[in-house]
């Protein structure tokens, strides 16, 4: 509906006013109604707002069906993606930590393959892990990986 | 709509937490309400209920964002409306203008007649279409009043615009509806005639 009355602004703040106050949010409507008396455009609009939401609520049909199981799938798998991203950043801080203990800071390996070349050398690889996954270095990179992966 | 209870401080810190049971906790609080919400703004039931799980994971991954600078239903309300308007637009690209609207399966169920179904379907197919024509802006905001019954002020903060814009956006979007709803009604009052 467009406003076509020469009074084309009156017209404009009349239907804000109208919609105002059909949702009960318009104080006082002495002016609204002086507006709505002269002009027929802004009346029919006012008359028809009703109308209008009944048809805007029919669209919101009610849930055919509970969403919660797949909610609660995807979420899971959620949850797990974070895990394995925890134990994969405490993999590589274990492997960072164990270089640097071993090799020292001068000739630690600087990334890559290299990085990896001192746990092939291991005569027993899951042990070495072990003790690394209780030294207090593991357990700080852990917490810093928690962290890092909370505020993601 | 009935506004469901707010989620209390303990039970939004257990959802920080990462407790799935939490999650469904607000699910059951306020799932309803967010796929009424999403169905209003994508216009298609199936797009909807997509777009009201991807709320609540969005929810349960971005919980420690909330800063209770608001209520909790209003920054979920947030989080619904800028998820379906940015789906839309990425649904319009991937599909084309405009996106299909609902067929009449689920109104089916929902009324139970095929006959009245058919008819209802028309009207809404056509209520569906030409609400996706109105503006993101205009849409979200007549969903917020007429579907989830907000008042000015909590629209207001759902959409971070002043109370004032609510009132002249919602005024503009009103006129365009009355349009539709009486063509929608022409339409109705046609296929009743027919049948």
């Amino acid at each position: 509906m467009k406003a076509v009355n020469s009074d084309e602004m009156d017209c404009t703040r009349a239907r804000e006013s109208a919609s105002a106050r059909f949702d009960g949010e318009l104080l006082d409507a002495r002016e609204l109604e002086r507006h709505l008396g002269r002009c027929a455009d802004c009346r029919a609009f006012d008359g028809a707002l009703a109308a209008s939401r009944g048809a805007m609520r029919e669209l919101a049909l009610p849930p055919t069906r509970d969403l919660w199981p797949r909610i609660a799938a995807r979420t899971r798998r959620k949850l797990l993606e974070r895990r394995l991203v925890r134990l994969a950043a405490a993999l590589v801080g274990c492997v960072g930590t164990w270089a640097l203990l071993r090799g020292g800071a001068s000739q630690a390996p600087a990334a890559g393959a290299d990085a990896l070349a001192p746990i092939a050398a291991l005569d027993d690889p899951h042990a070495e892990l072990q003790r690394l996954a209780e030294s207090p270095e593991h357990q700080l990179l852990l917490a810093l990986a928690a962290t890092t992966e909370d505020r993601r | 709509m009935q506004s469901e209870p707010e989620l209390d401080d303990a039970e939004v810190r257990r959802l920080q937490r990462g407790d799935v049971g939490a999650l469904e906790l607000a699910y059951l609080r306020f799932g309803e309400r967010v796929l009424a919400t999403c169905r209003g703004l994508l216009g298609n039931a199936a797009d909807a209920e997509d777009a009201a799980q991807d709320v609540f994971i969005k929810l349960f991954e971005r919980a420690h964002q909330f800063d209770r600078r608001s209520r909790f239903s209003t920054w979920l309300y947030r989080l619904s409306v800028n998820h379906c308007l940015h789906m839309h637009d990425k649904l319009r690209l991937r599909r084309g203008n405009p996106l299909p609207v609902d067929a009449t399966d689920e109104l089916v169920a929902a009324t139970g007649s095929p006959l009245e179904a058919a008819q209802e379907s028309d009207a809404r197919t056509l209520l569906d279409r030409r609400l996706m024509e109105l503006s993101p802006e205009h849409r979200a905001v007549l969903v917020l009043r007429e579907i989830d019954a907000l008042p000015y002020e909590e629209i207001a903060n759902v959409l971070e615009v002043p109370v004032g814009t609510v009132m002249s956006r919602l005024a503009r979007a009103r006129e365009r509806w009355v349009q539709v709803t009486r063509a929608a009604t022409a339409v109705r009052a046609t296929v009743e005639v027919k049948t």
